[in-house]
């Protein structure tokens, strides 16, 4: 049922650049896109050029807004009319630009398909997977009923969809998200293309199906022999899946090499930069992540000389004269680089902390407090909240219930940073708001700052609100848009009845500490960038000098460069302040980099509680383990030799009766077990037991052998 | 290693987020930045001119005009326009200019009124039935859909009939009112629906803002578009059923004018003397033009994400 795979073994690696006299299968040449806009012509694409050759994947990465997707779109022909194209795209040989629509839907979805980002729209909602199926082989094949049928089944088969015959007949709303990706998957290999392109095919998936997903994407490419074009913000993603990788910045191609090459030896520093920011999972130094000051260059009017200059610590007067051609870097003819001192850089053998410097972190006041000494800020025991289920139009009746949380215990202590994480669905959001209401939950209790919520009176709940702080998830939405951020900040002080004066000096006080410059009260929000949005966002929680602030997912909506940042704040502010967090986040590198504590979840409840570094080094729940396992390193080296623990199926509807334990109908470790011990699991639900790392498993993995369940509890 | 060097040689620090301050913050009010804002957009300031010439005319007129309008010249019926009546003079004599400054400031009066009434009581109550969720939502709608059902015209025409004299026309704008804010609440709370799901209205709620800072502060303003815009047009509107009313005899009546009255007086003399149509609704046309011109600046000025101003 369930495999241990080794990920990525090297062996399928077809063909090497330039050997054996093979030619691409996709050649884009100076590939210009421009887009009519009200402020000017944006700029999206300034000079794309690669080569696909045939089973090799090539991964584009970027921060949003560097023109990886226009790219793959005007390859597909999807752009819209206002974009001008200019270059070449040849596919086998035959000039693409130009074609008319007609012309153009020969080759889409059949020499060429796309796996696009979303897999909720993606599919239409009223045809069966199997009309859709049938649609893409009727296009481009002449094919008996029978043929397109069996070819279907074929297909999602190979895919991994159990009982592909009868989903034959099911409506894209009865798969989950990842089986939805494994259609479109499905779909593009229908009438195997030489290229498939991926445009951030796993972005909006959990991290255990995102695992599933690009191992099918694997099979595919192995069973069709196409070329892969890989669209990843991810560089985690990027270092499991390509072999080449292009690296683009501000419309541009800036650093192009093999992926070995790439993440041992960057020869441009904004790939450093990139290298330097992006938190690492498997690692719990406490290094500092390094941030690139500044941001993104708008696409309008872009700097004379190379973009990325006014953010490049490396960067002289001649940098800032012309913008440097892509070329090879000297000693390694296949890397390369735009940049004029890529040679050198390359040469010296710099690495990021060489170039990118960052500020030492705040010293922690609390450092020296052990945890059990501090005071509680927040205390959860076993928290429950069901939504009914009902039926019946005009006599509504229940028939069941969601268990979104059931059972939920943790606690946070002054100055600590708690990490709740677990995948969608996993009932996080709806603690954060049971706990964000302060009122009487449903079922358990919930103490603030030693009071429990559900008997207090209204006046000392309102002074209570003063303790308990948000920092929301988009940074677009948790801002009044047409409040300047000096209302934004002067909201919660208001609320507090402090005076004009004391706001005032407040306002200036917390503009500093989040990094921005107090002279921008006037402007609104729509003015600033998404990481100084969320930084306004921060200053807004903590305005009030708050005990405990939430993070709903605080740095997933940013780019890596400027998520780096906001975490670094994050840290700095809780070691000065000594304000404790609850920290959610679906990432677990950010966790691993941000969080002290950890609390896994699994379908409403928590499964795993424990030191972080105890929870990644040691995970004792079979969950843990699979889920820190699916996480994409950002480290070829690494992601080719470790093993993956690879989930089947998906998270079992909430609303099932599930008496035993809720794991397992996916669990590794019970598949393992003589039946009398899978007897336990199926009908007795497991606590949390343990003493400081806590556990919910009645056969959890030992420190000592992990792999194999030896403790019997 | 060595490489310490390379980093220093010819580097330029890249611009740190926040600059050295001197403490002290000086800021911009929120009202200052809507003015200019507004100001910046020069149709938006034509409209407030006209806008500031009509009420000045319905103000001040009366008092240069030569005659009153209640005082009719029996020696010049149907006379075209002259030294002696600016605008000329109806069939019964009045001077057309004394009626229509006296009628312009009364449909003014009634038009802009009875919007702003009805924008400000459909803005509040349609926002607070869809904020106040539960029961209050409940209640709120069944109110609201028994109120559009009910025949409003009609009920308008047996108040005002009822109504008498010269506050009749305070009567007319009341019963305007009552009636028309319903339908407006009605797409109001839909628009609010969305609104209420936004992260920065939870953000408020968590922060304790009471319920009726946060329909100030984060609901209305953020309807600002669609309130100004059907602010502007409810005049326009009021100004109709004002017309409408009076041609049937149950708006303003004799001895009140409007411009609906001289219009309705006006439409039946257009082929003997033209004047008397022609001057209300070249006022009545200005009236709009210059509410449309300012509703468009207004929103520009309001809405953070227009091309206007962005660099206020």
């Amino acid at each position: 049922m369930n495999a241990i795979v080794t990920a990525n073994e090297p062996a399928d690696r077809l063909i090497r650049p330039g050997e054996f006299g093979v030619d691409p299968v996709l050649s884009v040449r100076d590939l210009h896109v421009s887009f009519a806009s009200e402020a000017g012509t944006v700029r999206a694409v300034r000079g794309v050029s690669f080569d696909l050759l045939p089973g090799r994947t090539l991964g584009i990465v970027g921060e949003s807004g560097s023109g990886k997707s226009v790219t793959s779109l005007s390859v597909m022909g999807l752009l819209d009319a206002n974009a001008r194209v200019e270059g070449s795209i040849r596919l086998k040989g035959r000039e693409l630009l130009g074609l008319t629509e007609n012309e153009l839907s020969k080759y889409r979805g059949n020499d060429m398909a796309m796996v696009f980002q979303d897999p909720l729209s993606a599919l239409t909602p009223v045809f069966t997977i199997g009309d859709q199926l049938a649609e893409a082989l009727d296009l481009h094949q002449d094919l008996s009923r029978k043929q397109v049928r069996d070819r279907s089944v074929e297909l999602l088969d190979l895919v991994g969809i159990p009982n592909p015959a009868e989903r034959l007949k099911s409506f894209p709303h009865q798969f989950s998200g990842g089986m939805r990706q494994r259609v479109m998957i499905a779909i593009a290999i229908a009438n195997n293309p030489d290229v498939i392109i991926a445009d951030e095919p796993t972005t909006a998936l959990d991290v255990t199906i995102q695992a599933q997903v690009l191992d099918v994407l694997k099979t595919a490419q192995r069973e069709t022999g196409a070329a892969v074009v890989m669209i990843t913000h991810d560089l985690g993603v990027v270092a499991g899946v390509a072999d080449d990788v292009l690296v683009m910045y501000a419309g541009r191609p800036v650093e192009k090499a093999s992926v070995d090459q790439l993440y041992a030896r960057p020869a441009m520093p904004y790939t450093m930069g990139l290298l330097g920011a992006v938190p690492r999972p498997d690692r719990g130094e406490n290094r500092r992540l390094v941030p690139i000051q500044g941001t993104p260059p708008s696409l309008v009017d872009l700097p004379v000389g190379c973009p990325f200059a006014p953010r490049c610590p490396v960067a002289t007067d001649e940098c800032r004269v012309a913008e440097p051609d892509l070329v090879p870097v000297a000693g390694n003819e296949d890397q390369l680089a735009a940049c004029i001192r890529a040679d050198e850089l390359a040469a010296q053998g710099v690495t990021y902390d060489q170039v990118f410097t960052v500020d030492e972190s705040a010293p922690s006041v609390l450092a020296d407090v052990p945890r059990a000494e501090r005071a509680p800020v927040l205390e959860v025991t076993d928290l429950r909240k069901h939504f009914p289920l009902t039926k019946g139009g005009i006599l509504r009746r229940t028939v069941g219930a969601v268990k979104a949380v059931d059972g939920v215990t943790f606690d946070v202590r002054e100055g600590e940073t708690l990490a709740l994480v677990g995948e969608s669905g996993s009932g996080k959001t709806t603690t954060l708001l049971e706990i964000l209401k302060l009122e009487a939950p449903q079922g358990g209790t919930i103490a603030v700052l030693g009071k429990n919520v559900a008997e207090l009176p209204r006046a000392e709940r309102r002074a209570l609100r003063r303790e308990l702080q948000i920092v929301f998830q988009d940074p677009m939405s948790s801002l009044d848009p047409r409040l300047p951020v000096y209302d934004v900040l002067a909201e919660p002080l208001h609320v507090h009845g402090w005076s004009k004066q004391r706001i005032n000096d407040r306002i200036a006080e917390l503009m500093k500490l989040v990094g921005l410059n107090p002279d921008h009260v006037d402007r609104f929000p729509s003015q600033f960038s998404g990481g100084q949005r969320q930084r306004i966002a921060i200053a807004r929680a903590l305005a009030v000098e708050p005990k405990l602030v939430v993070l709903d997912e605080p740095v997933s909506a940013l780019d890596v460069s400027i998520q780096a940042g906001v975490i670094n704040l994050l840290e700095d502010i809780q070691a000065t302040l000594s304000v404790a967090f609850l920290f959610v986040a679906h990432d677990l590198s950010v966790i691993r980099h941000a969080s002290a504590r950890v609390a896994v979840m699994y379908l409403g409840q928590v499964v795993e509680l424990g030191d972080t570094e105890a929870v990644f080094t040691a995970p004792r729940h079979p969950y843990t383990r699979a889920l820190l396992s699916a996480v994409p390193v950002p480290d070829p080296q690494v992601e080719r030799t470790r093993e993956r623990i690879v989930l089947t199926g998906d998270l079992p509807s909430p609303a099932a009766q599930i008496t035993g334990c809720r794991f397992a109908s996916r669990c590794p470790t019970r598949a393992l077990l003589p039946p009398e011990k899978q007897q336990r699991c199926d009908t007795e639900l497991p606590v949390l037991t343990g003493q400081d790392h806590t556990v919910a498993c009645h056969f959890p993995v030992s420190p000592e052998n992990p792999g194999l369940p030896t403790k019997e509890n | 290693m060595a490489d310490t060097e390379l980093t220093l040689a010819g580097a330029t620090a890249p611009d740190v987020v926040a600059d050295e301050h001197d403490g002290d913050l000086h800021r911009t009010g929120r009202l200052a930045l809507i003015v200019r804002r507004f100001v910046r957009r020069p149709s938006a300031v034509v409209g407030a001119f006209l806008l500031l010439f009509l009420i000045a005319f319905a103000v001040f007129g009366p008092m240069v005009a030569n005659w009153g309008y209640d005082e009719p010249d029996f020696l010049a019926l149907a006379q075209a326009p002259s030294a002696e009546h600016w605008f000329g003079t109806t069939t019964g004599g009045s001077d057309v200019f004394a009626l229509v400054a006296r009628g312009l400031s009364r449909s003014l009066l009634i038009g802009v009124l009875s919007s702003l009434a009805i924008t400000f009581v459909a803005a509040l109550l349609g926002t607070m039935v869809a904020f106040f969720e539960g029961w209050f939502e409940r209640v709120g709608m069944w109110v609201l859909d028994t109120l559009l059902v009910i025949p409003s015209f009609l009920l308008i025409a047996m108040i005002t009939r009822s109504a008498s004299g010269k506050g009749g026309w305070l009567v007319l704008a009341a019963a305007l009112t009552a009636f028309g804010w319903v339908g407006y609440a009605r797409v109001l709370r839909t628009l609010t629906l969305s609104l209420r799901e936004l992260d920065y209205v939870h953000a408020a709620k968590y922060m304790g803002v009471g319920p009726f800072t946060i329909i100030r502060r984060h609901l209305i303003p953020n309807l600002g578009s669609v309130l100004i815009i059907q602010t502007v047009l409810g005049v326009v509107a009021a100004v109709n059923s004002e017309t409408a009313l009076s041609f049937l005899g149950l708006g303003v009546k004799a001895p009140d004018v409007s411009l609906g009255t001289i219009l309705q007086a006006g439409q039946s003399v257009v082929l003997t003397s033209p004047w008397v149509l022609l001057a209300p609704s070249l006022f009545l046309v200005a009236l709009t033009f210059s509410m449309q011109l300012i509703g468009d600046g207004l929103r520009d000025a309001i809405d953070p994400y227009s091309r206007s101003g962005g660099k206020a």
